[in-house]
């Protein structure tokens, strides 16, 4: 059963004792009480997420629930809640869903590491993912949130996380925050883009959540083969080209740009360094979505479709303005 | 983990740290090393690659390190010193070698 198949009511009635729901590998079971406008953002926002009825093992139970006494009237606000302590401040009452957003980032941060966690987008073509690694203002999340209606499967937009035994991605759409100018970005990319209520001066900015397509939920347990590294940053008047990076100078930028590498030690370094080994590895300064998505389908094709090319050389996209 | 002034460093030995604990990743460019000890991970050059490679075969003084490379390398011994008693006391700063104690 999926959260869309709830009504507003019954959503509303299963948030109060627990709803349990699952994004990814993670099980959460979400408790919501006197926020009324939060739980039909979720009926809209996480409507493609499977629920459970049944008791279920649960990795993160966590909570949104008003702060008592005086709170409740002047300038009411809201708390997350979650076994250990996300040190997190209340948010305006308003602001709830990215409360609940960075919340459980913070559950999934501070305790899978049975992954080695990347900061990284995540999309896939036929079980060949591009990772993107990059640091808040790169341009990733707006980056993934094209390609996700752009014939590609969204696996993640925050979390890389890939296994080490096997060397795979592992999927976790949570929702994209996209935040500021990207959210206009986005609405002009795509009349499909699903995008959440507006939240003005958050602690990121104005931001506004991007949901997955169902697809990318629907497949969310199937693992992509890593074949491309491609560190983003936008940057007006960027050439939109693909530049090669060495693998030693990809696999430091990876070390430095994740959540658990150094807490994984030795596994940690051995991930990484079988991930830069089969993969290729780019830098990709953009500034126009559209002028993008034929390059990295090009990458696709040289490699998949068309006869094998040298990888040293560049790719460079000749559509480009 | 203590380091050393270049005076102190001609009458000691160097040698890796531990040599279990680093582990390797080299694509023919530079050399990526991952220290098991301190779970910090390292770009190195050649010059610095050089150096670990030849205390990873034996301890060295400084001196002798700096003979030996200046043969390896084919330069005068005098040109390389200041450069490689800087690179010890980074190597011993980072924990990658360490002096040995007899």
């Amino acid at each position: 059963m999926k959260i869309a198949d709830l009504t507003v009511m019954e959503l509303q009635e299963r948030l109060r004792s627990g709803l349990v729901y699952q994004i990814g590998p993670f099980k959460f079971q979400l408790t919501v009480k006197n926020c009324k406008t939060l739980v039909s953002q979720l009926h809209w926002l996480f409507a493609h997420y499977p629920t459970f009825s049944q008791p279920h093992l649960i990795d993160f139970a966590i909570q949104v629930k008003r702060p008592q006494l005086w709170r409740r009237w002047w300038r009411p606000q809201v708390e997350f809640k979650a076994d250990g302590n996300p040190g997190m401040a209340p948010f305006p009452l308003d602001h709830a869903l990215p409360m609940l957003e960075w919340g459980s980032n913070w559950c999934i941060a501070t305790h899978a590491h049975r992954y080695l966690m990347l900061h990284a987008a995540v999309v896939e073509r036929n079980g060949h993912a591009i990772l993107f690694p990059a640091w808040p203002g790169s341009g990733k999340s707006t980056l993934c949130a094209a390609l996700s209606l752009s014939g590609w499967r969204m696996l993640s937009d925050e979390f890389g996380l890939l296994e080490p035994e096997s060397g795979l991605l592992q999927p976790l759409p949570k929702l994209i925050p996209l935040k500021n100018t990207s959210i206009e970005v986005m609405k002009r990319f795509s009349p499909e883009a699903v995008i959440g209520p507006l939240f003005e001066k958050t602690r990121k900015g104005m931001v506004a959540h991007f949901r997955p397509p169902a697809a990318s939920i629907e497949q969310a347990q199937e693992k992509a083969r890593p074949r491309w590294i491609i560190f983003p940053r936008y940057k007006a008047g960027a050439n939109n080209v693909l530049v090669p990076v060495e693998k030693s100078q990809a696999l430091l930028r990876l070390a430095n740009n994740a959540f658990n590498y150094k807490l994984l030690a030795t596994t940690g370094f051995q991930a990484a360094r079988q991930l830069v080994d089969q993969c290729h590895c780019y830098e990709l300064n953009f500034d126009s979505l559209r002028a993008i998505i034929p390059l990295l389908l090009s990458l696709y094709e040289q490699e998949f479709i068309s006869p094998p090319v040298n990888n040293k050389n560049r790719v460079v996209n000749e559509t480009a303005d | 983990m203590g380091t050393f002034t270049q005076q102190q460093d001609k009458a000691i030995n160097w040698r890796l740290a531990d040599l279990g604990q680093l582990l390797w990743a080299d694509w023919g460019e530079d050399t990526v090393v991952f220290n098991g000890l301190s779970a910090d991970t390292h770009l190195l050059n050649t010059m610095s690659l050089d150096v670990l490679l030849l205390l990873a075969k034996k301890p060295m003084s400084a001196e002798q390190l700096i003979m030996s490379l200046a043969n390896q390398w084919q330069q005068p011994s005098e040109q390389i010193a200041k450069p490689i008693s800087s690179l010890i006391h980074n190597l011993d700063c980072l924990g990658l070698i360490e002096p040995e104690f007899t």
